[in-house]
């Protein structure tokens, strides 16, 4: 999975558990997503 | 035979003194039965109870406590993140007698419920949100949340379904992880639908900002979205702006679909009434408590509005399937 940026964040085939600190840390906006966290 | 003779004063004082001790104890223990399940529990909002959002969300779970036998519920809304909390959570503990609290906005954990939790050592506080760390934070806090981008992802297939302009549009409060997980649960599950579909996001930078709501929620439609959900705490200006505008709208929080019922296709709410009953009667029966409580859809923390009038018949379908597919899942809650 990549974010909007273009960069992957998710490799494929990866999976998390619901409470897991990658996804509980997460600070990116997903592909197709138009705007910025900035 | 014996049990027919007249008693006698020995007997009798016998026969008394064992009647009073019986009712003596019967009444202790009952006494003790009733002290054990009476409850005095605070709940604290930042906001008013009936917002149509994060604050309804948690006073309509208080409402189901309430209704809990031996139960008494003590609530104060509209309690600023500051010592205010703290004075608040001081009278409920030496006015009211609570012993268990619930203080439900993000910035009273640090440092008012921390004060508040050193000082009263024997009263339990939990606090909503996923701050309580084991070997940081007191024996007597702890935290509860739940996975609702679960409840996004849901909402996002809707209005993938829903959408003619393949654009959608999110109004969020701030760019911190529980936000930005369902910006991102609520695109995915609509590009689940059509892989096409984008969705616009826009940060209003504060929890609360009715006026930043309503122009945020008309620029993503000026902009082409036409389905449109929000992360703040009251979604109620979002949606009866985007109704207002002819825009569909996805809730969050609570249920929003009477201000808008023929543009409401579905909401991501929260499920606050199991998650404090469970608190209750663990408390109630004198167990420990949780200190660290966490769970999504199959475990009854996250619920779905039912569906509304516009969601077509596909959205439905793939909406059930989904939902389903999500409740049989293997994983469950996270107590510890």
């Amino acid at each position: 999975m990549k974010d909007n940026k273009g960069n992957e964040v998710i490799a494929g085939g990866k999976s998390f558990a619901e409470d897991a600190i990658e996804l509980e840390s997460m600070d990116y906006l997903v592909e197709g997503v138009v705007g910025s966290t900035a | 035979m014996t049990d027919l003779l007249p008693m006698n004063r020995r007997k009798f004082l016998t026969a008394t003194a064992a009647g009073a001790f019986a009712a003596t104890v019967t009444g202790l223990t009952a006494s003790r039965s009733l002290a054990q399940n009476a409850l005095t529990i605070g709940f604290i909002y930042v906001g008013p109870k009936d917002d149509y959002g994060y604050n309804q969300a948690h006073a309509e779970g208080a409402a189901v406590v309430k209704a809990i036998p031996g139960v008494t519920v003590v609530e104060e809304e509209n309690v600023p993140e500051t010592v205010d909390v703290q004075k608040t959570m001081e009278s409920m503990i030496n006015l009211d007698g609570a012993t268990l609290l619930f203080p439900t906005s993000f910035g009273y954990f640090d440092p008012h419920m921390l004060a508040m939790a050193a000082k009263y050592p024997d009263i339990q506080f939990r606090h909503c949100g996923g701050l309580w760390q084991e070997g940081k934070h007191p024996k007597n806090t702890g935290s509860y949340f739940g996975y609702i981008g679960q409840g996004q992802y849901l909402n996002g297939i809707a209005a993938g379904h829903t959408t003619k302009s393949k654009k959608i549009g999110f109004v969020a409060a701030k760019p911190i992880p529980q936000v930005i997980q369902n910006i991102n649960s609520f695109l995915l599950g609509a590009r689940s639908v059509d892989p096409t579909i984008t969705c616009q996001v826009i940060f209003t930078g504060e929890w609360s900002l009715a006026v930043k709501e309503a122009e945020a929620t008309n620029a993503l439609i000026d902009q082409g979205a036409d389905v449109i959900t929000c992360h703040v705490d009251s979604p109620k200006v979002v949606v009866e702006t985007a109704a207002g505008r002819n825009a569909f709208v996805c809730g969050y929080h609570a249920n929003q679909s009477p201000l808008a019922p023929e543009k409401y296709l579905t909401g991501a709410e929260w499920a606050w009434g199991n998650v404090y009953t469970d608190f209750v009667k663990k408390a109630q029966a004198g167990e420990k408590l949780a200190n660290f409580v966490r769970g999504g859809l199959k475990d009854g923390f996250v619920k779905m509005s039912p569906l509304g009038p516009a969601v077509p018949e596909a959205g439905r379908k793939a909406f059930e399937a989904t939902h389903a597919e999500i409740m049989t899942a293997s994983r469950s809650s996270r107590a510890r």
